[in-house]
């Protein structure tokens, strides 16, 4: 049962989930909209495209302790510091995001091994998502098979119809977080009907990725590669803002005798992400490095855990220094000729 | 002589450059995929010399991709910031002079990207003599380019090349002497804690991309220290003190070797002010050694010599 | 989290010094018995304060009580781990990866190629193997292990015990004093014989000899293991890999027949952290031992 919420009536909904949630939602600071918790003062803001970080880092924080370790005298001793399980409520997750928290639980939460970390705060939150009326002219989602009205990795969906918002269950988790706002009007729903299908038309940028896994292996030593990463700068930004990426590192932090181990996002993008003990690299140059990045998200996501790794939300397009377009890279893959792999190589 | 001019000489000097076999690859700008951006360039044909443009949109600094091209003869389109880096190179002898042609263009700033419209809702972008016309997905708004310049490229003292082969236009008016220390005089006077606070406040939002370093001319080592595990010298992960090390540290590395070009600051992409920092050792360097970053390739690198008048103030 | 565990034995493995071997021995009964492995797998060597390291175990299954391992002296966690002696502890997690096949290879001959210290996880197996239990599934085995010198051997004493038996071929072999076209002193090392090198196929092995001085594909050229019904498993530094898949193919060895143990820079071993795969496997999950019919399927990215 769809049910309604006034915005100005929003903050009371959110404390409702108690003194223990911890609620994260877009908030602006200093011209940024910043997917986070707000802080003293802060509060949500509807008046956004989308948020400048991907809200994975609610899920697989940037730094995250996995557990603490002392010496004392010859011997270790380690502190397993448990898993953090506080609900959390996720309000206003663009379709997008929402849709990379399913690309990522395939990955973190699967038959063969559970990361406990991820699991225990996925599990115990609730995912708000904010349908897109107006989409932005880099989002691309429909073409990776998702929308601005999207409903994958989401409990709720929602839609800003100016003073209110209109709240859709998808689950029961949904329903029973919703359930005590009044319902909502037949007009509202239909309102919503109309701005969602409008939405979808809105989306100007269309990528054609059809047939782009098989495409991928056949043209793995193009020289294509080192063409699309030449102006690449080897930063992380793409990766770090991507609400897909996943890559991290295992870092030893110690003070004096006390330490701890802790889990760091990493980017395959960095020149020593690869790099071997013993000086080997497999991957020395940065067209190497993009290969890996759009293989990895286009062809080896899909063999191992059927979808793209990629929601379509632009990121990387905007805040590339160098302005290295993803769907250029997409069309140029499309349209390259088969390479054949040479003997004995 | 406006953009369009400069375009068009500088498309003709690359062609004359790979033709005439002064340059196996010419750097330069070229359009990007999105309104309001371009991107770096790398022309190996004459017949793709008109792929380069010239605009107020060329934020990153070219002089960054020459540790790219070692050994080969290299052409580079170097506004004045680029210019000075490309001496700062030559000074610590990471490029040869003899392998590069340098194409000087005279600037007259670049757009402040974040004061434009979210590009999200942009569909074009478009230099009208001083304005810029921005069509939006909705509406139309007009900016005049003077206005919405880069912070750094509003106090740059230097815009024409200090140093090149070949001038891609008429020399511009320069800037006022000294005018990037300006913004210390904000935070004159003010508690240290208070300096603190704003310093940590700005750091905070670092999300350790190194998009910074990256774009940086100046930053070429292959290991960087906060890549080197034999030490560690800082963590990896988001504990403020780290970002605030990284930061300092990577300021402290560019002390008397930053020219002010502002790349980092258009590369970061959580808008972190990072000239705040710079500014500080800058003007802190040339009080002491009274040196200016890329002016002189004769004067030695300030950090690098010592000489006997230095006092022990300058060097502590 | 890692387990607890003692070092027990460190003792340096060759002579220069990069290699030394580790026994481990669990703190916890209950988390050794929780730690079943299997010959080919590799194991996290976990240092709280530096870091951890994969390395692959060298001891078998069927040696209760300890965990064995030769490590290679790289980088910072393993040469803090060189520091260590007998006594101290540290953690190990795992087991991790995937083992070698020795379910499909019943009933069949099996050929092991090893060069330098790659030779650690094919000592767990030829253990495994030679383990009463084991010995009697599998006909013929054929081990060929070569190094540069005598003193980059590792586990010689285990090794004369094998040459001894009748139920394994242990054929060593060092390179240092041969070149291309043959010896090149007159005498090498004692003890140790040049093959004939004349013409291939008429190279001869003087009987009840083990140890020679040659190339290992030409040692594994001349012990000429018969490919019918035959396993390969073949683990070193890379060169000496691409010199062995020759000999192995001419011997008649088809490429599902060829086992390899893959290396890669891993952090979490456990398929998560992206960084150690090669197309869409993963060589901490997937691997490390693949066929080599595997990975002409996947892209030569290492």
């Amino acid at each position: 049962m769809a049910k309604l919420l006034e915005k100005s009536k929003v903050d009371e909904f959110l404390k409702s989930f108690g003194e223990d949630a911890l609620v994260l939602c877009p908030v602006e600071r200093e011209g940024i909209v910043f997917f986070d918790v707000p802080s003293e003062g802060e509060s949500i803001t509807f008046d956004f495209a989308n948020t400048k970080n991907a809200p994975k880092a609610a899920f697989f924080p940037q730094s995250e302790c996995m557990y603490k370790y002392g010496r004392k005298g010859d011997v270790f001793e380690m502190t397993d510091t448990g898993y953090d399980d506080k609900p959390r409520v996720l309000f206003g997750v663009r379709p997008c995001d929402a849709k990379s928290f399913d690309i990522l639980d395939r990955l973190f939460v699967n038959k063969e091994f559970v990361d406990p970390y991820y699991q225990a705060k996925r599990n115990s939150s609730t995912v708000f998502a904010l349908g897109c009326s107006e989409p932005c002219r880099t989002c691309f989602c429909t073409s990776v098979d998702c929308g601005p009205f999207g409903t994958d990795g989401a409990d709720v969906i929602m839609t800003d119809l100016g003073e209110k918002l209109l709240l859709e269950p998808l689950n029961e988790k949904g329903e029973k977080a919703i359930a005590s706002l009044p319902d909502a009007p037949e007009g509202e729903i239909k309102k919503k009907e109309t701005i969602a299908s409008e939405a979808e038309g809105k989306i100007a940028s269309k990528v054609d990725i059809e047939g782009i896994p098989e495409k991928l292996w056949e043209i793995f030593d193009h020289p294509i590669w080192e063409e699309v990463a030449e102006r690449c700068l080897g930063c992380g930004a793409c990766t770090y803002l991507c609400p897909t990426c996943h890559c991290f590192d295992i870092q030893d932090e110690v003070m004096k005798s006390d330490g701890k181990r802790v889990r760091n996002w990493d980017s395959c993008m960095f020149p020593l992400f690869t790099l071997h003990g013993s000086g080997h690299n497999p991957r020395t140059k940065q067209g190497e490095r993009w290969r890996q990045r759009l293989q990895h998200k286009f062809n080896y996501y899909v063999e191992n855990f059927g979808c793209t790794a990629c929601v379509g939300c632009g990121r990387c397009i905007v805040n590339c220094p160098v302005n290295i377009d993803i769907r250029e890279i997409l069309g140029k893959v499309k349209n390259a000729e088969k390479v054949a792999v040479e003997e004995g190589k | 002589m406006g953009y369009e001019e400069t375009t068009s000489k500088i498309r003709e000097l690359a062609k004359e450059a790979l033709e005439s076999g002064k340059a196996e690859v010419v750097i330069g700008f070229a359009e990007g995929s999105l309104p309001g951006r371009y991107v770096p360039a790398f022309i190996t044909n004459a017949e793709d010399a008109n792929k380069l443009v010239w605009g107020p949109f060329t934020e990153n600094n070219l002089a960054r991709y020459l540790k790219d091209f070692k050994g080969g003869k290299v052409a580079i389109c170097a506004k004045g910031c680029d210019s000075r880096s490309i001496v700062a190179l030559l000074k610590e002898k990471q490029v040869d002079r003899d392998s590069l042609y340098i194409i000087g263009v005279p600037c007259s700033g670049v757009v402040d990207r974040t004061k434009l419209p979210d590009a999200g809702f942009v569909n074009s972008v478009s230099v009208n003599g001083d304005t810029l016309k921005v069509k939006k997905t909705v509406g139309e708004e007009d900016f005049s380019i003077a206005g919405i310049l880069r912070p750094n490229c509003v106090v740059c003292e230097h815009h024409n090349p200090v140093i090149s082969d070949v001038m891609a236009g008429e020399p511009v008016e320069d800037g006022p002497v000294d005018a990037r220390y300006a913004m210390l005089e904000e935070s004159e006077g003010k508690p240290d804690e208070e300096r603190w606070a704003e310093f940590e406040k700005n750091t905070s939002r670092c999300i350790r991309c190194y998009a910074c370093r990256e774009a940086c001319p100046m930053c070429y080592c292959p290991t960087c220290f906060v890549d080197n595990w034999q030490p560690k010298w800082i963590g990896a992960g988001q504990e403020q003190s780290d970002l605030d090390v990284f930061q300092i540290v990577r300021c402290y590395h560019l002390a008397g070797r930053c020219t002010d070009c502002g790349a980092c600051v258009s590369a970061c992409p959580m808008n972190i002010d990072i000239r705040r920092l710079l500014s500080r050792i800058e003007k802190s360097v040339k009080d002491s050694f009274g040196h200016e970053v890329g002016i002189n390739l004769e004067e030695p690198p300030p950090l690098n010599t010592f000489s006997q008048e230095d006092t022990l103030e300058q060097v502590v | 989290m890692p387990y607890p565990v003692r070092i027990e034995k460190a003792e340096v493995a060759t002579t220069d010094k990069m290699l030394k071997t580790f026994d481990l021995v669990f703190l916890d009964k209950e988390d050794e018995d929780a730690f079943q492995y299997e010959p080919g797998q590799f194991a996290e060597l976990s240092l709280l304060g530096k870091g951890e390291s994969p390395i692959g175990i060298a001891s078998s299954p069927t040696e209760k009580g300890f965990l064995r391992f030769t490590v290679n002296k790289v980088g910072l966690v393993t040469q803090t781990l060189h520091q260590m002696k007998a006594g101290d502890t540290m953690g190990v997690r795992g087991p991790m990866g995937n083992w070698y096949p020795y379910e499909k290879m019943k009933g069949g001959n099996i050929v092991i190629v090893g060069g330098g210290f790659a030779f650690t996880t094919l000592r767990a197996f030829i253990v495994w193997l030679l383990d009463p239990s084991h010995r009697g599934d599998y006909g013929d085995i054929t081990v060929v292990y070569g190094a540069r010198n005598p003193g980059l051997l590792l586990y010689g004493d285990e090794l004369d015990e094998w040459a001894k038996r009748d139920d394994i071929k242990i054929y060593r072999c060092i390179d240092w004093k041969f070149g291309p076209e043959g010896p090149i002193e007159e005498a090498s090392a004692e003890g140790w014989v040049p093959i004939n090198m004349k013409a291939p196929g008429e190279t001869s092995i003087p009987a009840g000899q083990s140890t020679f001085t040659a190339f290992v594909p030409q040692m594994v050229e001349a012990a000429a293991p018969g490919s019918e019904n035959s396993w390969a498993i073949v683990c070193g530094p890379p060169i000496m890999i691409k010199f062995t898949l020759p000999v192995l193919t001419k011997l008649g060895f088809k490429p599902d027949r060829i086992v390899n143990s893959l290396e890669n820079r891993m952090k979490c071993g456990i398929g998560k952290c992206g960084r150690c795969n090669i197309g869409p496997k993963y060589i901490c999950k997937d691997g490390p031992v693949f066929t080599l019919a595997e990975l002409e399927n996947l892209p030569k990215e290492y």
